[in-house]
């Protein structure tokens, strides 16, 4: 019964973790592939990670980079059996085509919108794109950005005013508008 | 399109843009936490499926005693009207077993036709 107790509090402390956590990992392995599906699986994964290093009697003294890193490294590892798969084609270029009856044209044209956009963002680098999504994904201000990214808030202002920046003029190259 | 002095509290186009394409490419709804460390429950199977002669040795008993007071009653009934007929069932051939008894009949003398024995066969009630 002490066996049960222990493993029914250990997984209490999970799941709170969890709920704290899995919209971070999520948007920093997002950030890293834009990929929403590959994100999710693999933020599924890392948590799974923890919860034997959990149950294993490990302690982990902070959980949130420790998950940030396990999800980075998987990531990483499905990054290259993805490339031995599809070649150069990433998974996110392939999202969103689909064979059957045409979607109406707004939505299409809506669709492509965002992939563009997608496909500039890919262009920005890692960390751009971190600061970009735990913002906009997240709804987070910049003491909470500066929490996650372990730096301070002047820094956080000055590295999201920045990407914003060449978010910007990456779209004008690109000849796109930003409309919401 | 995009202003050198942004006010992050005062949302532009670029803002409104970046917040539709992040919320479409979040999960709707979250995926919920994974489950973990759960008990495998062993299920004990209901009353209702367990055999009847399984049951509790109560009503087992109880069972048994009624039946024996039914089988007893039974054979009482059987004795004592096999014992009202024995005074004439006594002459009647062994073997004629069949015929009814027919009280009302009696020989031109007056005597009585010697019964036959009553039929065993009938079925006791």
């Amino acid at each position: 019964m002490g066996e049960d107790s222990r493993v029914a509090t250990l997984r209490r402390e999970f799941e709170a973790l969890y709920e704290r956590y899995s919209r971070e990992v999520w948007s920093t392995v997002y950030a890293r592939w834009l990929d929403a599906e590959s994100a999710t699986d693999i933020t599924q994964e890392a948590f799974l990670r923890l919860w034997k290093q959990l149950e294993s009697g490990e302690t982990i003294q902070s959980p949130r980079a420790w998950l940030v890193r396990v999800a980075r490294n998987l990531a990483e590892d499905q990054a290259k059996s993805a490339f031995h798969r599809y070649g150069t084609q990433a998974p996110e270029v392939m999202n969103g085509v689909r064979a059957g009856d045409p979607a109406p044209l707004d939505k299409m044209e809506r669709d492509e919108f965002f992939a563009k956009i997608r496909s500039i963002l890919d262009e920005l680098s890692v960390d751009d794109r971190t600061i970009l999504t735990l913002r906009y994904a997240l709804d987070y201000d910049s003491p909470q950005i500066a929490d996650v990214l372990g730096v301070n808030v002047t820094a956080i202002h000055m590295r999201l005013s920045r990407a914003r920046q060449r978010l910007a003029e990456k779209l004008a190259v690109h000849g796109v508008e930003p409309k919401p | 399109m995009m202003n050198p002095t942004h006010d992050p509290t005062t949302p532009d186009d670029l803002d409104r843009m970046l917040s539709a394409y992040f919320a479409r490419e979040l999960p709707h709804p979250w995926p919920t936490c994974p489950s973990v460390g759960e008990p495998v429950m062993v299920q004990a199977v209901p009353s209702s499926r367990v055999p009847a002669h399984q049951s509790d040795s109560h009503t087992r008993s109880s069972l048994t005693l009624a039946a024996s007071v039914a089988a007893l009653l039974g054979l009482g009934l059987f004795v004592s009207s096999d014992i009202r007929q024995q005074p004439t069932a006594r002459k009647a051939a062994p073997d004629s077993a069949t015929a009814p008894i027919d009280l009302s009949k009696t020989t031109a003398d007056g005597s009585r036709h010697p019964m036959s024995k009553q039929d065993t066969t009938s079925p006791m009630r």
